[in-house]
């Protein structure tokens, strides 16, 4: 029996490689996905560094010291501009991630405490949160800097007669005085440290953040659904009718098939990961038993509800159409598409009901946080769960035309 | 004329008939509507959010005290941040790792007695990578209230350091005066001011659940075009179009009815969607009916097109059932439908633009963000419709030559 079951399953797998749409699915789409997604992580340099633009028009000296201050930063290359629209138009291209006018009075400003505006320019079509967070910073240090020199010499006033003529050496030294607390690091600090194997800029997700195991286990569900579809098809054509004249029993069919769509469901995982690794750069390879047990435990799961589906569809438009449907509207509300933090309290508690919820969060323990098996255990046996359970549903269910 | 009409209608009726299908067809993007405009909602309107996070006080200090009692309990942040108070770092780690806190923050031991003798002094947050957005807001917070702090030391720091030479100034007389002056330093607004100029295309913001109103019913006009053309192979294998072709039609008419029915169906399905959104979504497609109509009109039109390009090279029903989906998903993806377009690269852009997807998106964002009326609309229609004629007019020859 054994072997017919097996057979079933290669049989089925020839029929769906033969046919160039399944292909489609298999190769194609997650490719063009990858790339398209890819695409999208928005300007870098090769050196992966963030180009900022400056024009400095300040009469005085401390318009450089805010330039120098910026370009200390590793993640920022400073270019120099002179001319306006120059620097407008190379935001608008996203040649710069930003561009910073000091104006004219600056250093002025400074030393007599009055406000003073830095503009920046920026584009919508670039997240430059970071690069924002980090002039922030800056301004902030030289306003506590200036600010300090004029308190300090102001009541230094009210208790010495200071000179006219002093003061602005005063002014200075007090300045330098100031700046010393910023020195190598300001002295009092925020020690940030995200609880991640790689440490990632982290960029505010602007919207969808479609990650390489989230796209994956959609895809992975698509493809699975979409065979299903064919068995629909193939139910629909009458073949099932006939090979149920021979004499192989209804487990043994159920079994053979259910047994082609995991295959087929394990290797596009695989291709999948594949293409994350090389191509988008994600780093699969920190504990590759876990990988497989999730890979293994979702794929089932998808495969049992993908019989199940298939006992509910008459036509395979409708499979289709179904598979479509069902797998992106799981995969989005799993945390597929974007980090579930962004979504509302009830809706986080509908997503673990969806195997894609276990099988990205699993990965990303894995990927993200660089832990180990035993962490994923826990996902594993809610995603064999699922598996058990359709598939007992579907066999149960099963009745033919 | 009217043949071709009552042909058309024929195929409504009988696709109607496959009422499963048809509600299918108009349930996907209604459900993938709704499921990314609530969770889109909270983000795109910044309507506040709660932070679960973690504080561990090893200091017990003053400093340390402020922070949780006048920073965090604030008024603004109290509502927003529900804070766990824990024992160890450990413990702080295992619920970061568990997803259950965005961040916790650890004020260590000498925090407070380190700011008061003018020594380095740091607060520590651990965060979660999965959670970046809230753990970022729990760092901000914290890094305003540091530099706070910081600001408050340099002050009087270099007060304290520019008044050294001076040998006739009274040490006492100073330390008497300090904590007046801190009440001062308090008050003292920024200087350094960054002000961002954003070059703000749009004048009303399109709330999320708009967006992919207009994103999704778009795709989803490709998935409905396309079953659409799947009949054309299915009357052929049903062998009902032979059948029909005994009928005393020209073929051209017969060929011209199938087209239409196509565009209908596809019509009917976008009308319903659009009513759908704009009663129970809250979403509003624009002021201009008549931009709104000619929109659609020509939308579906370069998708019945795209439809029946994509079945005069389509070997089997089936080619057109799988690769189909692909194509609607890509397209719709390219169009802008799930990222917005300025986000793209260069090459994407260009690559977008022969989508009749990214055409009907400009085309509806107009009317939606700027009020735009009919004329405005116009070039986009003008391409869409060009695209139509392309697309009916390759088609048409491609499948007359295979004898459909």
């Amino acid at each position: 029996m054994l072997k017919k079951i097996f057979n079933i399953a290669i049989n089925l797998l020839k029929i769906t490689l033969r046919d160039k749409g399944a292909l489609v699915w298999l190769l194609v789409m997650p490719l063009i996905w990858t790339v398209l997604i890819g695409s999208m992580s928005g300007p870098k340099s090769s050196s992966n560094t963030v180009p900022v633009g400056i024009i400095n028009l300040d009469n005085g000296t401390y318009g450089s010291n805010f330039e120098s201050y910026l370009a200390k930063e590793k993640d920022i290359v400073i270019v120099i501009k002179k001319d306006e629209t120059e620097l407008a138009q190379l935001v608008k291209d996203t040649k710069v991630s930003v561009g910073l006018i000091i104006p004219q009075d600056f250093s002025d400003s400074l030393k007599l405490n009055r406000s003073v505006e830095i503009k920046l320019l920026k584009s919508e079509k670039s997240s430059s949160y970071f690069i924002e967070e980090l002039i922030g910073k800056v301004a902030k240090r030289m306003s506590i800097d200036a600010l300090s020199a004029n308190f300090a010499l102001e009541k230094l006033n009210t208790l010495v007669q200071v000179p006219e003529t002093s003061k602005p050496e005063i002014w200075e030294r007090a300045y330098k005085i100031a700046d010393a607390y910023f020195e190598p690091s300001p002295s009092i600090a925020v020690n940030y440290k995200v609880l991640a194997v790689e440490q990632k800029e982290q960029n505010v997700a602007v919207g969808m953040n479609l990650s390489s195991p989230g796209f994956a286990a959609m895809f992975v569900m698509m493809g699975v659904f979409f065979a299903g579809a064919a068995m629909v098809a193939e139910r629909h054509h009458g073949t099932l009718a006939r090979l149920l004249t021979t004499p192989t029993s209804k487990f043994s069919i159920i079994s053979g098939e259910m047994l082609g769509f995991f295959l087929l469901g394990l290797v596009q995982f695989l291709i999948l990961i594949l293409f994350g690794q090389y191509v988008l750069g994600v780093n699969w390879g920190n504990s590759p038993f876990g990988v497989a047990l999730l890979t293994v435990s979702y794929v089932l799961a998808v495969t049992g509800l993908g019989t199940l589906l298939s006992v509910f569809v008459r036509t395979s438009g409708q499979a289709g159409a179904f598979a479509v449907l069902v797998s992106m509207v799981t995969s989005m509300i799993g945390g597929s598409w974007w980090p579930i933090e962004i979504a509302p309290k009830f809706m986080q508690s509908i997503a673990r009901f969806t195997p894609q919820y276990w099988a990205v969060n699993g990965f990303n323990k894995i990927i993200t946080r660089g832990f180990g098996v035993s962490s994923v255990l826990s996902n594993f046996y809610v995603l064999i769960a699922i598996a058990c359970v359709s598939l007992f549903a579907s066999v149960v269910l099963f009745r033919f035309e | 004329m009217k043949k071709i009409f009552f042909i058309a209608i024929k195929d409504l009726k009988l696709r109607a008939r496959d009422f499963y299908a048809f509600i299918l067809l108009l349930v996907m993007p209604l459900v993938l509507i709704l499921v990314l405009g609530i969770v889109f909602k909270p983000m795109w309107t910044s309507t506040p959010f709660v932070i679960d996070m973690g504080v561990v006080d090893f200091d017990n200090g003053e400093f340390s005290k402020i922070l949780i009692n006048d920073v965090f309990d604030s008024d603004d942040l109290k509502s927003m941040l529900n804070i766990t108070f824990l024992d160890s770092e450990a413990e702080a780690k295992d619920r970061i790792n568990q997803g259950k806190l965005a961040a916790v923050v650890i004020l260590n031991r000498g925090f407070s007695d380190a700011i008061m003798a003018g020594e380095n002094a740091s607060i520590e947050v651990l965060a979660d990578p999965e959670q970046s957005i809230k753990s970022g807001v729990v760092k901000s917070i914290v890094e305003s209230y540091t530099l706070e702090v910081l600001k408050r030391r340099t002050m009087v720091e270099t007060f304290l350091g520019t008044v050294a030479p001076y040998s006739s100034v009274n040490p006492q007389d100073i330390q008497k005066m300090i904590p007046e002056w801190l009440k001062e330093i308090e008050n003292e607004k920024d200087i350094v001011l960054v002000k961002s100029s954003t070059e703000k295309k749009s004048t009303n913001e399109i709330p999320a659940m708009g967006y992919y109103a207009v994103g999704m019913a778009v795709m989803y006009l490709l998935f409905a075009t396309n079953s659409g053309a799947e009949t054309i192979f299915e009357e052929r294998r049903l062998k009902t179009y032979d059948r029909i072709r005994t009928a005393p039609v020209h073929e051209n008419v017969l060929f011209g009815g199938k087209l239409l029915g196509i565009f209908l169906v596809a019509f009917v399905q976008f009308l319903i969607i659009v009513i759908f959104t704009a009663l129970f979504y809250g979403v509003s497609w624009g002021k201009s009916l008549s931009g709104i109509f000619i929109l659609m009109v020509s939308s579906v039109l370069a998708f019945s097109g795209f439809s029946t390009l994509f079945a005069s090279i389509a070997k089997s029903e089936e080619q057109i059932g799988s690769i189909g989906p692909a194509l609607s998903m890509i397209f719709g993806f390219l169009g802008g439908g799930m990222w917005p377009v300025f986000l793209f690269p260069q090459w994407m852009n260009v690559v977008s633009k022969f989508t009749p997807n990214r055409w009907a998106l400009d085309g509806f964002l107009k009317l939606m963000e700027s009020n735009a009326n009919f004329a405005q609309v116009l070039p986009q229609c003008g391409v869409l419709v060009m695209m139509a004629l392309l697309f009916f007019l390759i088609g048409t020859l491609r499948l007359k030559a295979r004898g459909v």
